[in-house]
């Protein structure tokens, strides 16, 4: 075990930002937390931390020295929700000064700073300032200072936002390599696609609370949702229609004459084709896993009106 | 990572962050080059002073003993009664800066060309032979003028049991001491004032807080951005310095009291200097926190505050034996500026200025404290201020960090 919550809670003036709130983290481990914007994610992070302290429930980070209700300054990589970098200042700079905060000797930290900018690709740019960088280029320099005193516990606040889809796939990656080692990775994003595929176990949370837990598979079950297969019609069709097919769960309007029928678990394909066969003209029918999309979407409460404009937004 | 390592670390980078050696070796040299240029502007005016002549004609109708000195820049002509008109149109085409028509012991004329730089040498000449006039219409001999008018020699003494006066220098000194408090309180101030505002635009709090203690961190900056205001000190020393040199020459008096000046008044004053830049350092640092965007806040004048105890220092330079000055030289906030004063200025007994050293040196580590505790959760707070009543509130809760 690396990192234990239990029953963390915290309340502000007039918010309970945290409400019971119960996970772990093992080590060699991907965690994510999801959940809409004042779910809470921030205030459990800051705990987590040290930034504050919770007003009930316990934390337990096993660090080398021993237990202590953060997580270790030395053992911890973090990546912040506000991005913070001096940009007035050079990135290799910045890089160090880091690192040495994190307890790096100077000569440890030059050899991991060179290594890390070269993998990014930014050792070129070592001594410009970080204000001359791209966006992206900031946010690889945001995630070296996380990742460079290879911490045990790293703690990511979207690790992804700023990058183009090919440096989404080498943070992809990197998240996977240093799982392997043994790091215990706690994130949160917002795109859900990425975590699906990284992430071990996923806390949905809102208002506070911790609304599902688990694997994707795990999540899936509880959801009672299973596959949704994507239709497309000659003609629009009402969603009425499909409604009180067996083993519909729900019904999503996508763009154009399209509908996305989301299953139960079990549902009966046979009995559910032959109704969908009934209407209109079908021109194509695509099948998959229900994604954490989906699921995150139902378990905060969304409505359908909201689902099909999200949907659009992210899957256009 | 130990606590003093971070606390260090941050300090290294505080102050590199604003010290680029362009920029101090540019403002050196322009240091220099303005001493120099004053140095050279003063020697070039005084040998154009001493090349310069003033050529007069002088008429003397009252037949007054005139005896002007023979190495003055000033040239005399004698003239007759008949060539004053031509000695007028003289003046008027600038042949000779000046006639002096002497027309009586009580009334001279004098009629000149431009401004008469030659006025201090012209009276006292005219005085003497003015005097000299009247002493031998009255019959009195010169000698015993000279004698009666004499000043009355005051013997001084002060009693082994009394204090000496403050000489000159250890005035110059108290004032070296403000100055030097001054500068480094105003330097720090500006350097604190861009790099916290800065550091809480650019949201880094979260990135270093997680890294190490509020604490530690407050006490790196407190560090690294004194030595900013020590910097300036050190310029001050510097130049204080070459000043003194070129004082040596031109005021061996004044240099020879600077020689008496006990090591304790500067050791005590460097002393209280420098734990004074912390304690404001502290307050600054704290407080800067706070405000969230500099342009428009009006608590950046609250930043000023620091100024205050030099401020008031400056009036009672003369007057160091008062009872507000023994007070303030006690007051924490006002200490830093007034027990120097006190110390170098009187007699103050060893166990005062260690009480107020240690009361100073008590308050500066609360002050970290609370600035910390102000800082950490300033830091946090974007888009508002917070009221006094929060930050009053901060004060009092420790970090759960720590």
């Amino acid at each position: 075990m690396l990192l234990e919550a239990e029953a963390i809670t915290k309340q502000y003036a007039t918010v309970r930002a945290v409400d019971a709130l119960s996970f772990t983290l093992e080590p060699g481990r991907i965690h994510a937390l999801l959940g809409p914007n004042g779910a809470g994610k921030t205030s459990t992070v800051r705990m987590l931390i040290g930034l504050t302290r919770p007003d009930a429930g316990r934390i337990a980070y096993h660090a080398r020295s021993g237990v202590q209700d953060h997580v270790a300054a030395g053992e911890l990589g973090y990546l912040p929700e506000e991005r913070g970098l001096y940009v007035d200042q050079p990135v290799l700079a910045q890089v160090l000064y880091l690192a040495r905060l994190r307890g790096m000797t100077g000569a440890d930290a030059r050899r991991e700073a060179a290594r890390w900018l070269e993998r990014f690709g930014l050792a070129d740019r070592a001594k410009e300032k970080v204000s001359a960088l791209s966006k992206g280029n900031q946010q690889k320099v945001q995630l070296i200072t996380a990742l460079i005193h290879r911490p045990r516990c790293l703690i990511l606040d979207e690790p992804f936002s700023g990058f183009d889809p090919v440096n989404q796939e080498l943070t992809l990656e990197l998240l996977r390599e240093l799982r392997a080692e043994g790091v215990g990775i706690l994130l949160s994003a917002h795109q859900m696609q990425l975590v699906e595929r990284l992430a071990d176990r996923i806390v949905l949370m809102n208002r506070g609370r911790q609304v599902m837990a688990g694997s994707m598979d795990e999540l899936r079950r509880e959801a009672g949702l299973a596959q949704r297969l994507t239709l497309a019609f000659d003609e629009a069709v009402p969603e009425a229609a499909f409604a009180s097919l067996p083993g519909v769960a729900a019904v999503e309007r996508l763009a154009g004459d399209r509908v996305a029928l989301l299953l139960g678990d079990g549902a009966d394909l046979n009995a559910l084709l032959v109704g969908i066969g009934r209407g209109a003209r079908l021109q194509s029918i695509a099948s998959e896993a229900v994604g954490l999309h989906e699921i995150y979407l139902r378990a905060v409460g969304a409505t359908g009106a909201a689902v099909a404009t999200l949907d659009a937004e992210v899957q256009p | 990572m130990k606590r003093l390592a971070s606390v260090l670390t941050v300090a290294r980078w505080e102050f590199m962050r604003y010290f680029k050696w362009k920029q101090e070796l540019l403002m050196f040299g322009i240091l220099i080059g303005f001493y120099a240029l004053l140095g050279f502007g003063q020697a070039a005016l005084e040998i154009a002073k001493r090349s310069t002549e003033h050529r007069v004609e002088v008429l003397n109708l009252a037949g007054l003993p005139l005896e002007f000195a023979q190495d003055s820049n000033l040239k005399v002509s004698r003239i007759d009664p008949g060539e004053e008109d031509w000695s007028r149109r003289k003046v008027g085409l600038g042949e000779i800066d000046a006639l002096v028509i002497v027309r009586s012991v009580d009334t001279t004329e004098l009629v000149a060309h431009s401004e008469p730089r030659f006025m201090d040498a012209l009276r006292k000449t005219l005085d003497r032979a003015r005097r000299e006039h009247e002493l031998a219409a009255a019959g009195v001999a010169q000698a015993d003028f000279e004698r009666w008018t004499r000043p009355m020699t005051i013997e001084v003494s002060y009693h082994e049991e009394g204090r000496l006066p403050a000489t000159r220098a250890e005035k110059i000194l108290v004032i070296v001491f403000l100055v030097m408090l001054l500068s480094a309180i105003m330097t720090s101030f500006a350097y604190f004032f861009v790099s916290i505002t800065s550091e809480k635009q650019a949201r880094v709090a979260e990135q270093i807080v997680s890294a190490i203690p509020t604490q530690a961190w407050i006490d790196g900056k407190i560090l690294g951005i004194s030595g900013h205001g020590l910097k300036s000190v050190l310029y001050i020393a510097l130049f204080g310095g070459l000043a003194l040199l070129a004082l040596a020459k031109f005021a061996p008096a004044l240099m020879a009291q600077a020689g008496g000046i006990s090591p304790d008044k500067l050791a005590v004053g460097l002393a209280f200097v420098l734990l004074g830049i912390l304690f404001w350092s502290a307050f600054m640092a704290g407080f800067a926190a706070t405000i969230d965007d500099p342009n428009n806040s009006a608590r950046s004048t609250v930043m000023f505050i620091p100024m205050l105890p030099v401020i008031l220092a400056f009036p009672v330079l003369e007057h160091p034996e008062l009872g507000v000055v023994a007070f303030l030289s006690w007051f924490p906030v006002t200490s830093m500026a007034f027990m120097p004063l006190r110390h170098a200025l009187t007699d103050v007994p060893w166990w005062e200025v260690a009480g107020s050293f240690a009361l100073l040196a008590l308050l500066t580590v609360y002050m970290r404290r609370y600035a910390s505790r102000i800082f950490r959760a300033g830091m946090f707070m974007y888009g508002k201020e917070p009221s006094w009543r929060e930050m009053w509130r901060w004060m009092r809760e420790p970090d759960p960090a720590q």
